[in-house]
């Protein structure tokens, strides 16, 4: 009579607790699964012979800024910020190095140097301008975008500069485990990022600030520190893609730094449907770059190119923002 | 009853996410009546408002009519006002950059013909009607910034009442008297009044039951979502019975200073020479365990003295917090809270809590550099520490992590309150900590403060609720024009502080 009332009253947590787990990873890892997903269908739909890890070393393996960048927003959308000059000042960083070295002749560590510094100056004019003096941060931030992309060009002479010693490009291709150490550096920064943002004082911080100024001022916290603190780490940042992009490809041409304007916002917004739902996340940035990247990839091996890729990027952006939205509202009902 | 209802609302239901909130909701109004909707926070009185203004979309199935018109469900919120509902909400919604005229006409400006213009003249025409059936007088050009309390909420009525027939149509003040300082409310209460004699219905919604009682005709309770009592004259009732409708229980304020004694001790806080704002020179000595109210008229300066203490405004003079001096020249919040002050300002939302993230996270952010490392924020505290907040506070849903945002007015300021007491405070400043909650939540927040002292904390209550002094402080500071005028020490009751504060400032005006 007992085992036979016990039985059930026992079995019951486990199914619940198992949808709950279902639940949780639906909730905050759909985009993973997504992004499996489309792979999947990428090495079924693709002519040819394309295993599932060339296919997985294709995609991690890109010279791309994307996840730098995508970091570096992260940091300035997460307390609150907007920045439009992030493409711009990672620009200007990717050419200063083979100007220096190429041009004048400069040491190439004493090059990468200078390319932080220029970073950094230009996050300290946006910091200045926006938190010192108080200006909206859009047009701060696009007038510094415009003035950074432009000297970029007189810097290179108007052309792509290249002819770095190609010894050189082993500090970004060289491979570690199959892979190329770009998407090391990124995992890398993107695991310190995340470490800063969910499990340090300062990263909740950023959060208030973030979400509401007045209540992390009366909590004690430095607004405009963190503010500030925001745009620089952000601009060192797009000077470290800077550095490690123009070293990989031996050169850089100033012209191509705008397009990262877009994919990096989609990466950013995609972001926030995952892992952390409804917050700028470090890690769900980085799955939402490699899931965009996975995009337009299989375009590519579908020889779709060209226009094809903005509109994917632009359809990412807005359903992203949509989706997050709707989740925001559900969550407060 | 062969008369047409005003309003009429019948088996009005919403339901969000699968969690009823109202259901099957009623309510009758008729013409000439001033009307009460009561209730706690999340007794789905402002649900049921936010319904008839289709602010939200009702359940299938519930009808809304004025003078017998069905007007929904679903409710098109654009036609509102020609079907005669017009609603004042809490802020008046008004702009303080644009001019008088600007803010009465929005959304229903006259334009000339093919040009499609504004047409400032006979917008300032109907303007000036309005105006003049309300019996004001102000320039329809002025700034909304440059008026005086009063004249904004006429501003607010006047923007509901235009191209009406006098004593036509329904007119809904959400919680507007919140936004209105006690001067003005005689000039408030006079306009509704009016309205009503008119042949107007006003349906007020309000957490104040005095005000209730003073102005309304009839009430209709919500409790959990139902309407519990429909239309009940308030001539039948006193403020404990209103009290008991509300709650569904007697709801009086406790006499905390006498059931929870405090031990006063050593050492505590001493205000020299506050100045800033409009306060101009207080000083006052504030032992541990000793809860000290503060309070004065709209204009004595009151507002600025728990932000002055707690670091958020500028100002001059000392704060000497157990023997260490905090120049409140230089001083920041971040400042005083190192000094041991803790300072609950007095808008919830807009500096207390940061409503779109968890309770957990609202709890812990002024601890995080105390209680965690700077390079790890420590997991295990916080949720500890929050629990023991929510557990101590009684806070509904026990639940760490939801988001502020999704809990009643009245647990967000539980949440506020146990936010700051975390810490264990030297000095505890409250800026008028009970405005917007509910008689249940009040009662809550009260005994905290208590609490605070009983533990060992001094108090500061900046307040304009004699009944909260009454019920709390053991010492009661009147301002006026910026410096201490009287200073009450226990025994006193209500009117005690009221001929203080009013007598004060007639002492202070002769």
């Amino acid at each position: 009579m007992s085992a036979t009332t016990t039985t059930p009253v026992q079995a019951r947590p486990e199914p619940a607790r198992l949808r709950r787990f279902w639940a949780i990873v639906l909730q905050r890892y759909s985009l993973v699964l997504l992004w499996l997903l489309m792979i999947i269908v990428l090495i079924i739909a693709v002519p040819g012979d394309v295993s599932l890890v060339s296919a997985l070393r294709a995609v991690l393996g890109q010279q791309t800024p994307l996840i730098f960048l995508g970091l570096a927003v992260v940091i300035t959308m997460a307390v609150g910020e907007f920045d439009l000059s992030f493409a711009g000042i990672f620009g200007i960083a990717a050419v200063t190095v083979p100007a220096l070295v190429v041009l004048h002749g400069w040491p190439y560590p004493l090059a990468a140097l200078a390319a932080l510094v220029v970073a950094l100056a230009f996050g300290a004019i946006n910091a200045g301008l926006i938190v010192g003096v108080g200006i909206n941060s859009v047009v701060v931030t696009l007038g510094v975008a415009s003035v950074a992309g432009g000297l970029a060009f007189l810097l290179s002479g108007e052309t792509t500069v290249s002819g770095m010693d190609p010894a050189l490009s082993g500090l970004a291709l060289g491979r570690f485990l199959g892979l190329p150490l770009v998407f090391w550096y990124g995992l890398v920064l993107a695991v310190v990022v995340t470490y800063v943002m969910s499990a340090t004082p300062l990263g909740r911080h950023m959060l208030f600030v973030g979400a509401n100024r007045s209540v992390a001022r009366l909590a004690g916290v430095s607004v405009s520190r963190v503010r500030t603190g925001a745009y620089l780490s952000s601009a060192l940042l797009c000077g470290f893609a800077g550095v490690v992009i123009s070293t990989g490809l031996g050169g850089f041409n100033p012209g191509t730094a705008t397009t990262m304007l877009m994919p990096t916002f989609a990466a950013v917004f995609l972001g926030t449907v995952a892992v952390v739902p409804g917050r700028f996340n470090p890690m769900g940035t980085l799955i939402a770059a490699y899931f965009l990247l996975t995009g337009v990839f299989g375009l590519q091996l579908l020889r779709l190119t060209g226009w094809v890729t903005e509109v994917f990027f632009g359809v990412a952006l807005v359903a992203a923002v949509t989706i997050s939205f709707l989740l925001q509202r559900r969550v407060r009902g | 009853m062969s008369t047409t209802a005003r309003l009429e609302v019948r088996g009005l239901s919403k339901t969000f996410a699968g969690v009823t909130v109202l259901a099957d909701a009623q309510l009758v109004i008729e013409p000439g009546e001033v009307h009460a909707l009561v209730g706690q926070n999340g007794s789905g009185k402002s649900t049921l408002i936010k319904l008839i203004s289709g602010v939200y979309r009702a359940d299938p199935g519930g009808e809304v009519f004025v003078d017998g018109h069905r007007i929904g469900t679903p409710i098109n919120p654009g036609g509102l006002h020609e079907q005669g509902l017009a609603f004042v909400h809490q802020d008046l919604g008004l702009v303080n950059d644009l001019s008088v005229r600007e803010n009465v006409r929005v959304g229903r400006h006259a334009t000339r013909p093919f040009t499609g213009w504004i047409d400032k003249v006979r917008d300032t025409e109907a303007v000036q009607q309005a105006f003049d059936f309300l019996g004001v007088q102000i320039d329809p050009h002025a700034k909304v910034a440059t008026l005086k309390p009063s004249e904004r909420v006429a501003v607010a009525v006047a923007r509901a009442l235009q191209e009406r027939t006098p004593g036509s149509g329904v007119v809904v003040f959400d919680e507007s008297s919140r936004a209105i300082p006690h001067e003005a409310l005689d000039d408030f209460y006079g306009m509704i009044r009016l309205l009503a004699d008119q042949g107007t219905a006003v349906l007020i919604v309000s957490h104040d039951l005095r005000e209730v009682l003073r102005i309304a005709d009839r009430v209709t309770a919500l409790r959990n979502g139902s309407v519990v009592e429909m239309g009940v004259p308030t001539a039948e009732l006193d403020e404990a019975a209103l009290t008991r409708l509300v709650l569904g229980h007697n709801g009086e304020l406790d006499d905390y200073a006498s059931s929870m004694p405090a031990t006063v001790g050593d050492g505590g806080v001493e205000l020299r020479d506050l100045s800033g704002g409009r306060i101009r020179g207080v000083s006052a000595q504030i032992r541990r365990g000793e809860v000290v109210g503060f309070t004065g008229t709209v204009d004595s300066g009151l507002s600025s003295l728990a932000p002055l203490i707690g670091g958020a405004i500028q100002g001059q003079g000392q704060a000497v917090v157990d023997g260490r001096t905090l120049d409140l020249g230089s001083s920041s919040p971040s400042a005083a809270l190192r000094a041991g002050i803790a300072y609950i300002p007095q808008d919830r939302h807009g500096e207390g809590l940061a409503t779109e993230l968890t309770v957990e996270e609202n709890v812990t952010i002024p601890h995080l550099r105390m209680k965690g490392r700077p390079w790890r924020s420590g997991g295990r505290w916080q949720r500890s520490e929050t629990n023991a907040v929510l557990a101590g506070f009684d806070v509904r849903p026990h639940d760490p992590r939801a988001v502020v945002a999704t809990l009643s007015g009245g647990n967000q300021q539980k949440v506020l309150m146990g936010k700051w007491l975390l810490g264990g405070p030297s000095l505890l400043v409250l800026d008028d900590p009970t405005q917007a909650v509910d008689v249940g939540a009040r009662g809550s927040v009260l005994r905290a403060t208590r609490q605070a002292a009983v533990d060992g904390a001094a108090v500061v209550l900046c307040s304009s609720e004699p009944d909260d002094l009454v019920s709390v402080c053991d010492r009661v500071l009147v301002l006026n024009e910026g410096e201490v005028a009287v200073e009450l020490v226990r025994p006193f009751t209500a009117e005690d502080i009221l001929a203080a504060v009013f007598g004060a400032t007639d002492g202070g005006l002769e």
